[in-house]
């Protein structure tokens, strides 16, 4: 062990003493003010309306006149589905009773008091008409209890995270191995009585302090202390580790650094597609939901939000630890038959 | 006599056994002994080397290094070894004390001071430089003294002077036979016959992945040299070279007339080269 200890001293320096130490560094601060001083904290609502007109009311003209964005279904349930697919919608549900209008607004449950009140005046100009004299009743109904959105900075917190934890892990640690390989580096190490799964644990170890420093850096000036950064840490740890894993096992199948950024590009490629429903959640088939990358920006989703799911988030630190572990130990053993040649 | 490397009936391919770098090779070296591994580029050295040291795997054979067999991969057997290679390898970013005390960190054996190393090929001076500052030779230097920062008991050296000027390789030979006279065992391969004929007290012909031959350079020089003396002297003010046989009675006795009557001004032995002799052997030139 202390030699992994003594490598990774050896690694961390050479690191710090190469470029991409601290290109890392500057992209994350230039995240960091992109997202603080160019990124509102909330874009320009565009909501989706989702209306359901009762039947007793189809002959009276209630909506004086459509707006594009709106959608009028044929039921209460229909409506709620649609708002559960669409997080960025408001439903609206119009019915008598005793000569009453009733006008009832449905909410996701997350949108601010002055917000509401903005919505309640908007959809009241929609649908009062000025000739029905009409007793007015509105309720206003939230779809969760504990609804949270994270706001539109935070909301690309995830995707930074992801990329620059684990996906980054996977170009970093090849470029490392087929630098020493190169410069014969590989060669003297092997020659030492040393492991090879030392070799490849020190370069996941720099990229993991690296991952961990600019990750919390760029947490903390974002929300500040509003996370469990006990969690957020243990959460880079096992999704580096899954990354690094899977950069060092992709490696090991090729010999030249271009082939092998072929590889690492196309399954960069892949498992991004798991941000789609990140962004459309009602897009989720069961294909997107097992790549690596959703699990993950779910996670850290949680994470940020308030009443985040720790159940969720500790279910993928323990996986993704599982699986890089056994991807490491695939990884190893290919590499003691293959690094040196 | 402790036999310390053995090799029976090694193969090795790089392309799935269409064809072979090292074919059905075989020899023993004993404790103490420098054993020069000679040949062409190509012909099969650094192949039979990146074996031995655990580089390359063992496809085909068998092979040992002390009590290590290399068919399994036992990393505490780097304790007892120590390889230079050809092409420099240090970390760049590193000083050259840097590089060596990282080295040292990583054997469970006692191993040399870094800075006593350095003194011992020139590089003191440059100890707290950073290796990518170094020249060819600066970096060939700490690659070879790195390689005995463990003491090894047996020490690959790949082409230990190539590169290096007459004095800074005069040096390195100084060091291999202090190392051998302590009681390291080398095995050096080379291209350079001279460095061989001076270390080695065995070398093996290879070529083509096959060795041709082995033996002692005294005993190869006696086999294939023609025992010839070059003498010049001088003769009615007039200065003559001539070669005489030491076999043939007729040029012993001239010899002996010269010595008696004329000056002489040189007087050589005309022994094989072991470059001759390759040649002889093998058929082949060594570059």
């Amino acid at each position: 062990m202390s030699k992994l200890f003594v490598t990774f001293g050896k690694d961390l320096k050479l690191s710090i003493n190469g470029l991409y130490f601290y290109i890392e560094i500057i992209m994350a601060i230039v995240f960091i003010a992109v997202m603080l001083i160019a990124v509102p904290n909330e874009f320009e609502s565009n909501y989706n309306y989702y209306a359901v007109i009762d039947s007793s009311l189809a002959e009276i003209n209630v909506l004086q006149e459509q707006p594009e964005n709106m959608i009028i279904v044929n039921s209460r349930e229909e409506l709620e589905e649609a708002m559960s697919n669409d997080r960025n919608s408001i439903g609206v549900s119009m019915t008598t009773l005793n000569n009453t209008l009733n006008m009832e607004i449905i909410l996701q449950g997350h949108e601010s008091e002055k917000l509401r009140n903005f919505i309640k005046a908007e959809i009241e100009g929609y649908f009062i008409t000025q000739e029905i004299a009409v007793t007015e009743h509105i309720e206003i109904e939230k779809l969760q209890e504990h609804p949270e959105k994270l706001s539109d900075r935070e909301n690309i917190l995830p995707v930074y995270l992801t990329i620059n934890v684990a996906l980054m892990g996977l170009f970093i640690i090849a470029a490392y191995i087929f630098l020493d390989k190169e410069e014969g580096l590989v060669k003297a190490y092997a020659v030492a009585p040393v492991k090879i799964w030392s070799y490849l644990a020190s370069k996941a170890m720099v990229i993991l302090v690296l991952g961990l420093f600019t990750s919390i850096i760029v947490v903390f000036s974002i929300v500040q202390f509003r996370v469990n950064y006990f969690l957020l840490m243990l959460m880079i740890i096992s999704f580096n580790i899954f990354g690094s894993a899977l950069g060092v096992l992709i490696t090991s199948f090729y010999n030249s650094m271009i082939k092998a950024m072929e590889a690492l590009y196309a399954v960069i490629l892949i498992m991004m597609l798991g941000s789609i429903t990140y962004f459309i959640p009602s897009f989720n088939p069961l294909w997107i939901r097992v790549l690596p990358v959703y699990p993950m920006l779910f996670s850290f989703r949680e994470l940020l939000l308030n009443h985040g799911d720790k159940g969720y988030i500790l279910q993928n630190i323990l996986l993704f630890l599982a699986i890089g572990s056994v991807l490491f130990y695939f990884a190893t053993k290919r590499f003691e038959k293959n690094l040196t040649i | 006599m402790v036999i310390l490397i053995k090799v029976e009936g090694l193969f090795h391919s790089y392309t799935k056994e269409k064809s072979y770098a090292v074919k059905d090779i075989s020899f023993d070296i004993a404790d103490g002994e420098v054993f020069g591994f000679l040949g062409p580029s190509g012909a099969g050295k650094s192949t039979t080397q990146g074996i031995l040291t655990g580089i390359l795997p063992l496809q085909k054979g068998k092979a040992s290094v002390g009590e290590y067999d290399l068919k399994k991969r036992d990393s505490s057997m780097f304790n007892i070894m120590g390889v230079s290679f050809e092409q420099s390898n240090v970390y760049g970013k590193l000083t050259a004390l840097e590089n060596l005390e990282f080295y040292s960190k990583l054997f469970d054996v006692k191993t040399m001071d870094p800075m006593e190393l350095l003194k011992l090929v020139g590089l003191d001076h440059v100890a707290n430089n950073k290796a990518n500052t170094f020249s060819k030779g600066m970096k060939h230097r700490l690659t070879f003294v790195r390689s005995m920062i463990n003491n090894p008991k047996i020490w690959f050296l790949d082409e230990p002077t190539t590169g290096l000027d007459p004095s800074i390789a005069s040096t390195i030979k100084n060091i291999i036979r202090s190392k051998n006279d302590e009681g390291a065992t080398v095995f050096l391969t080379t291209h350079n016959m001279q460095v061989a004929d001076e270390l080695c007290d065995r070398v093996a012909f290879i070529i083509d992945g096959e060795i041709k031959l082995i033996d002692s350079p005294r005993n190869l020089k006696l086999q294939y040299g023609e025992n010839l003396v070059n003498v010049e002297y001088v003769k009615n003010n007039e200065m003559i070279s001539e070669n005489l046989s030491l076999i043939i009675d007729e040029d012993k006795i001239k010899l002996y007339e010269i010595i008696n009557n004329y000056k002489v001004e040189t007087m050589h032995t005309k022994e094989a080269t072991l470059e001759e002799i390759f040649i002889k052997v093998t058929g082949r030139g060594l570059q």
